[in-house]
């Protein structure tokens, strides 16, 4: 088994991503400050117009950021790692829907104190009247329709295909708020450095999500060409699926990484589903270790060989190369071995692995763990049974957590399994004395 | 969550500090103490007095000739080494509608023409405020026009602006200097 | 103080004539200028001079400025800035009576300009109607605007700098809006008085304009729009 462990990633890609970030809205903010004379802000129309000028630019531009984040663009995951890119996305996204709406209300007050108008009659009369308008007011609608599909007790209520679909009206909301800002955004409007430099900026994104998810996943595909190969039962309710393809020695994926994966055969073609990979990269194949569940992961299994499969990834950051120890401490809850049993051939020797399953029989992969452990210096502990029987009870807790692992405030910890096991896990591991800069989550798609 | 909050504190507590800082007494031009601008080329008559305020037109004084006078050039010693070109650009001189910029041009050491460089910033929006006007009222873009008028009415050169960058420029041109 | 004027007569005129048109300039900056102490109305401002004691002009003064607060719904006030100042009405008012005094002694072709302030009889030296252009409210070297006449009276107010405000009488406040009022019509006090109104009105202030009977209009807003009345007799 070739030894292969990958180079350590540091912080510095996400800093450098972070500094991009305020330079850049500094950059959009600018022009205001240059071209507003001072001492001109002489009355609450004009104050209130000023304010709603310049949160609309920081508005403008965050939209921008937002789309980029979600790009999916190799070069960002490989400085920040999609799951930090999709964490800055939601936690902007709240922001960006105030700031577009306070834009709004701002003109609207500050117009409607030059005209004479309330801010509501003011809308009528911008809307009748001035071109874009029309279009700006239905992004905003757009956009706060899509935040509110966005909390989290909206999205669990509908299926996560509908959720996603929705959430690309953002495009839309994209397109239609981009008349308006160039025909009367105050910055904008006339010719010159900062109209050119915002067309650009625009143009620039479109670019990079053409490329991250049309044309790279397009390369992807047609390169490495992959198909399943085999369809094995490792347990009465776990399948391995084998993927076969050409040049796959060429493919770049660490352990711990996933794939959204669209298999294009009879009846599964229409959904695509994200699986980590479950061994480490042989040149050979990819497998997909997966637990049946529903419908969905019932057909997997009757997949034929040959099937064609679109691939989007690699993608993700729960790597051996996201470790700032030497040692690990890894914590597999149920399926969560699946990534774990890949990144146990690429981490350092020293390792530990604590494997929890409910019964014997959810335990699979083991000869191969077995194996690595022998070959990797890993000590494995299965720990079986339910969260509330006393030995998981124990293993799983703080105090027993460093009876087993006694360096493990100086250990990085992985954590893969069920969300509800993983935020359990994080607590005690958390109480347990590990900063939270050396617990590295696996998160699929959020 | 709380990040949300705090972004959105931020975005707010950001944009009232720019407005705030932005919209305090700001540099105003400095102002001309009386001084004459000098033999002025104008439209109307003779030299006009400056500080007369636009709006509320104060009462007259009479301090000009008696017929629409053409032009009258100004002279200027020159001690300098003879000029290479013939402009005189003025400060710009900004007041909160725009700024103002004057040049005058030379044909040797004669004023034979003063110009302003800019005009103000026009919002983009002025289509829509054409919807406010009486439909019985004409409206169309504002543009320069009209020759071999008799005279002008409106107010001419009171602009302080004007004046104080005019100023500047003409001691300029009698210094010698050259754009 | 701070006020150009220019007498233009072309037919029927004398040195004599333009000396008393100029006198009548003196006497009315005597009497109604506010930046002399002891101008009559300041003097009557400052409460020295009772309305009985006063000159039939700065009583006449008087009443049409209060009849002009009326008509313009208060927009028109002699008293917008504490003080007593009726030089929107004055300006023109002075040059129209210079203008009528020139037409009976028998100058029936002149142009007066005092201040910006225009009324114009009969023809110009080159034999067609007079030609008044509108001065470009960003461009003081260039007009936005010409109205030609043989007896009209044409009278602009206009905001060429932001240190230069109306105060809208009602707010208290500079108006915003219009840039330049440019009033057309027979009357040159009313006309100035109007013209001056409708700046202090901002936006509303091109509205009422249309409505006026007898006078036309060119407004100009902050924002580059010329407003004006179709009936005007305006020429390219």
């Amino acid at each position: 088994m070739p030894v292969n462990v990958p180079a350590r990633r540091g912080g510095t890609g996400r800093r450098l991503l972070l500094l991009l970030f305020w330079v850049g809205l500094v950059l959009a903010v600018l022009p205001w400050w240059l071209t507003t004379p001072a001492g001109s802000l002489a009355d609450t129309g004009a104050v209130m117009l000023a304010a709603g000028r310049i949160v609309g630019l920081v508005a403008g531009y965050t939209m921008l950021v937002q789309v980029v984040l979600m790009s999916r663009l190799r070069l960002l995951d490989r400085l920040a790692g999609e799951e930090l890119m999709t964490r800055w996305h939601r936690d902007i996204g709240g922001t960006l829907i105030v700031a577009v709406l306070g834009h709004m209300a701002l003109i609207l007050v500050g117009y409607g104190a030059l005209d004479g108008f309330n801010p509501l009659v003011e809308a009528k009369v911008l809307i009748s009247g001035t071109p874009d308008m029309l279009t700006a007011f239905l992004s905003a609608g757009i956009l706060t329709a899509v935040g509110l599909f966005s909390i989290r007790a909206v999205r669990n209520a509908m299926p996560y295909e509908l959720w996603r679909w929705l959430h690309m009206s953002t495009y839309l909301v994209l397109y239609l708020a981009f008349g308006h800002q160039f025909s009367l955004g105050q910055q904008l409007f006339r010719p010159g450095i900062v109209r050119t430099g915002w067309l650009a900026a625009y143009v620039g994104v479109v670019v990079v999500l053409a490329y991250g998810r049309v044309i790279a996943p397009l390369i992807f595909n047609l390169r490495y060409a992959l198909r399943v190969a085999d369809v094995i039962a490792e347990s009465p309710d776990t399948v391995s699926i084998y993927l076969s393809g050409r040049k796959l020695d060429r493919l770049k994926v660490l352990g711990g990484q996933w794939f959204r994966f669209r298999f294009l055969s009879h009846g599964l073609w229409w959904q695509s589903h994200p699986f980590s990979v479950s061994a480490a990269k042989n040149g050979r194949w990819l497998r997909l270790t997966i637990k049946v569940v529903g419908a969905y992961t019932r057909e997997l299994r009757e997949l034929d060989a040959g099937a064609r499969v679109w691939a989007i990834g690699p993608r993700g950051n729960f790597t051996a190369a996201q470790r700032t120890a030497a040692r690990s401490l890894l914590i597999a809850g149920g399926i969560g071995i699946t990534p774990i049993r890949a990144m146990l051939e690429e981490l350092p020797p020293g390792a530990t692995l604590i494997y929890r399953a409910s019964t014997p029989a959810e335990v699979v992969l083991q000869r191969e763990i077995d194996w690595l452990a022998r070959a990797r210096d890993v000590d494995v502990w299965y720990v079986i049974g339910a969260r509330t029987d006393p030995g998981p009870r124990q293993v799983m807790s703080p105090n027993g957590l460093r009876q087993l692992v006694p360096d493990l405030a100086r250990r990085d910890v992985y954590l893969c399994g069920p969300p509800g096991f993983v935020e359990a896990a994080q607590k005690t591991v958390r109480k347990a004395g590990v900063p939270r800069s050396k617990i590295h989550l696996a998160a699929f798609e959020l | 969550m709380r990040r949300a909050v705090l972004a959105v504190a931020g975005l707010a507590a950001g944009t009232s500090l720019l407005v705030v800082v932005k919209g305090g007494a700001g540099a105003a031009p400095d102002t001309v103490a009386a001084a004459n601008a000098g033999p002025t080329p104008s439209a109307g008559a003779g030299s006009p007095d400056p500080s007369a305020p636009a709006g509320k037109n104060p009462a007259p004084t009479p301090s000009a000739t008696k017929k629409t006078t053409k032009p009258k050039p100004g002279k200027a010693s020159t001690a300098a080494p003879p000029p290479k070109s013939n402009k005189v650009v003025g400060p710009r001189v900004e007041n909160p509608y725009g700024a103002v910029q004057v040049v005058i041009e030379l044909s040797g050491t004669r004023i034979v023409n003063v110009r302003t460089l800019e005009m103000p910033d026009l919002e983009a929006r002025s289509d829509q405020l054409s919807a406010l006007a009486e439909p019985q009222l004409r409206d169309e873009a504002i543009r320069e026009q009209g020759a071999n008028l008799d005279t002008v009415s409106g107010a001419t050169e009171t602009s302080e602006s004007y004046q104080d960058s005019l100023r500047v420029a003409i001691e300029r041109m009698k210094k010698g200097e050259r754009d | 103080m701070g006020t150009v004027i220019s007498v233009e007569i072309a037919s029927g005129g004398s040195p004599a004539l333009l000396d008393a048109a100029f006198a009548w300039f003196h006497e009315v900056d005597a009497r109604f200028s506010t930046y002399r102490e002891n101008s009559e109305v300041s003097r009557f401002d400052r409460g020295e001079l009772r309305l009985a004691e006063a000159s039939d002009d700065l009583r006449m003064v008087l009443a049409r400025c209060a009849g002009l607060w009326g008509e313009t719904d208060g927009y028109f006030d002699g008293y917008a800035t504490g003080r007593f100042d009726p030089s929107g009405f004055v300006k023109g008012w002075s040059a129209q009576v210079a203008s009528d005094r020139l037409l009976a002694a028998g100058a029936t072709d002149h142009c007066v300009n005092a201040g910006g302030d225009v009324r114009l009889r009969g023809h110009s030296p080159a034999g067609r109607p007079w030609r008044v252009g509108i001065r470009h409210p960003w461009n003081a070297q260039a007009t936005c605007h010409v109205v030609e006449g043989t007896d009209l009276a044409v009278a602009t107010s206009g905001v060429y700098e932001r240190g230069h405000h109306v105060v809208d009488p009602r707010r208290g406040r500079p108006a915003e809006g219009l840039r330049s009022v440019t009033v057309v019509g027979a009357d040159l006090g009313v006309a100035d008085a109007y013209a001056t109104a409708a700046l202090a009105m901002g936006r509303s202030g091109a509205r009422w304009l249309s409505r006026l009977d007898g006078y036309g209009c060119v407004v100009v807003t902050d924002q580059g729009r010329k407003l004006s009345s179709a009936a005007l007799p305006s020429a390219a």
